[in-house]
């Protein structure tokens, strides 16, 4: 499917949810993207326990205020950005039990053999902020407008970050294609 | 292919791996509920608090001499406040005060509450009933009737209806309730379920709370090693003298279990053509005959299939329990009548302190009586008639429809406090609907 199919398939949901109103369609929002933003938190934050249970957290706000949120341009991309706020927080507080742990990148998802090492290691070499946003624009398909509006940042900022990740990730693909010791990943999410 | 296409394809890729588990929408409502009534109640408490303080204020300004008084106002509203603050969960623990021995009450009770339909309510196209939202807006949502109101199942949470909304029951984490029976109240809270977690092993029982004690009691296993029981609905009475538990059941073979009487301690089986496909966790792949570890009864049913049953399940001691199969695969509503348990049969129809017999008190017309309640106002009846379900009671005749307009098939009638309402079953499962004035 293409991001314009895609995009076109997310804007005509949104336009039901928000015409039929009621609380019934909150089911239909969630069979419907559950799993698709389960997955994009999973990618950002690069751990599917977090993600899937930010997206659980996401989804129970998006609940109560239903009938609110059915009216958004983009309700996934609210739950998107809840889902990640809630995440960060429950990192911040958490931050001391688990650096006595160590216990936060799961590296589970590059050990499949049809994924791109070298391209899963670049990717952990993104902050958090970045990652968000190549997730937001490549895995979500958002636009940059949409990718903004979900993530609360300017289209500029959007730009920016997306363009300083993808030249970053080709620098890393580079450097692993000649033999470079590939830096450490980034795991710190207290970065806004 | 550019690095924006890898990257695109990359996360696709990795994404599709991530191993998810189901999403379930109604533990999302439930979850939600719960937070919003904690929120509600948590304002609630806050608004009272104010409220009192600035009742208190003008107390100490027109009554400048009563200020030993207005403490006293003071403290009551901060402790009632605080206790309206209490997690749901918490509130309906406070059952230490409870004195005197629970008691049946079989005569409809004529407390004058009545069910505020200020919220949460949808208006019918056949006013004057109108629907009652449960406690988990757009969830599946399963009723009885119990004591002089009703309880709502969603999922494995259970609520209670106070006088204008819904209350999440306290029930101990051990057993997953089947039943709820409040004929005396949540301090005599009496529920029915399944205790233990594996499957195999589980026992059905009874667990009666008494102040803060639970009591339990095991309803025996009466089917075969080898078939287990999956329960859909049931009713619960427990008195003094006796206990009554009737319930519609799916009985079916389980491989794994079948094996585990065994002494097999197999990962997965499956049942096929008179064998037993097994994956043990020393032996690996196994192929067993049914017939060789299997009764001839556990057998037929491995060939047969699944079977739905109704049961009545009675006892007058803890150690002897009677089962009788019952002919309806609807769940056998229960009453007290006269500190008797009874059961509704094809002839009478039975709710707390009164037992009708069908034929007497059918309109003229009507194809079956569905439910009948006595009420101090007067006679409540639910009936067939057209191929569809009617009621008549003070308001006349109307044909019941759910808000969606959908057919209702069956019904039940009840009280919630001295009001009538019903439960309405329709296509697409139970709706509550009460009067609307």
């Amino acid at each position: 499917m293409t991001n314009d199919s895609r995009r076109q398939d997310r804007i005509s949901s949104a336009e039901r949810w928000s015409q039929a109103g009621g609380n019934g369609d909150f089911d239909s929002f969630y069979a419907e993207n559950r799993d698709q933003i389960a997955r994009a938190l999973s990618l950002s934050l690069r751990n599917p326990d977090l993600g899937a249970e930010a997206a659980d957290e996401a989804f129970v706000r998006a609940c109560q205020r239903w009938p609110e949120v059915a009216t958004f341009a983009n309700p996934q991309g609210w739950v998107y950005r809840v889902g990640m706020n809630w995440a960060r927080s429950w990192l911040r507080r958490t931050r001391r039990e688990r650096e006595k742990r160590a216990l936060i990148v799961k590296e589970e998802m590059a050990e499949d053999p049809i994924v791109d090492v070298d391209l899963e290691r670049a990717m952990a070499t993104l902050t958090p902020g970045h990652r968000t946003v190549v997730v937001a624009r490549f895995f979500m398909g958002w636009s940059i407008q949409e990718t903004a509006e979900a993530l609360g940042l300017r289209p500029g900022t959007v730009k920016s970050r997306l363009s300083r990740a993808l030249k970053q990730l080709a620098g890393e693909l580079e450097d692993s294609s000649s033999g470079m010791e590939v830096p450490k990943p980034k795991e710190d999410f207290d970065e806004s | 292919m550019s690095l924006d296409d890898e990257v695109r394809k990359h996360l696709r890729d990795t994404g599709e791996q991530v191993a998810l588990t189901p999403g379930i929408v109604d533990a999302v409502r439930i979850r939600a509920a719960t937070r919003l009534r904690r929120r509600r109640r948590l304002l609630t408490g806050v608004g009272f608090l104010a409220g009192v303080a600035l009742v208190g204020g003008s107390l100490a300004v027109v009554l400048p001499g009563s200020n030993e008084n207005s403490g006293k106002v003071d403290l009551v509203a901060q402790q009632e406040a605080s206790d309206e603050t209490q997690d749901l969960v918490v509130e309906s623990s406070d059952v230490s005060e409870a004195s005197g021995n629970p008691s049946y009450e079989t005569i409809p009770a004529t407390a004058e509450e009545s069910v505020s339909q200020s919220d949460n309510v949808r208006s019918l196209s056949t006013a004057p009933w109108v629907e009652l939202e449960g406690p988990v807006v757009g969830a599946t949502t399963e009723y009885a009737y119990s004591g002089d109101t009703i309880v709502a199942r969603v999922a494995s949470e259970w609520f209670v209806r106070d006088e204008s909304s819904w209350r999440q029951i306290e029930i101990p984490d051990s057993i997953d309730v089947i039943a709820v029976d409040l004929g005396v109240g949540e301090e005599y809270l009496r529920v029915a379920g399944w205790v233990g977690d594996d499957r195999c092993s589980r026992e059905l029982a009874i667990k009666v709370k008494t102040g803060l004690e639970w009591q339990s009691v095991a309803v025996p296993n009466q089917l075969p090693p080898g078939l287990v029981s999956s329960i859909t609905s049931a009713r619960l009475r427990v008195t003094d003298h006796e206990r009554v538990l009737s319930l519609i059941e799916q009985i079916d073979v389980d491989p794994l279990c079948l094996l585990q009487t065994m002494g097999v301690d197999a990962v997965e089986a499956e049942i096929e053509d008179g064998l037993i496909y097994a994956t043990d966790r020393k032996a690996g792949r196994v192929i067993y005959s049914l017939d060789q570890l299997a009764s001839p009864e556990v057998a037929a049913f491995a060939e047969s299939g699944p079977v739905m049953r109704s049961l009545l399940l009675r006892s007058t001691d803890e150690n002897k329990w009677s089962s009788t199969p019952l002919t309806d695969l609807k769940v056998t509503e229960l009453g007290v009548v006269d500190g008797l348990v009874m059961a509704e049969d094809s002839e009478y129809t039975v709710h707390d302190g009164q037992r009708l017999k069908r034929d007497e008190v059918i309109p003229p017309g009507a194809t079956l009586l569905i439910d009948a309640l006595v009420t101090p106002s007067g006679t409540s009846m639910l009936y067939a008639r057209d191929g569809k379900v009617w009621h008549k009671g003070n308001l006349g005749e109307q044909e019941i429809k759910s808000v969606s307009d959908q057919s209702v098939t069956w019904g039940r009638l009840g009280r919630i406090f001295a009001e009538v309402s019903i439960v309405a079953e329709t296509q697409q499962g139970q709706v509550l609907l009460v009067a609307g004035g």
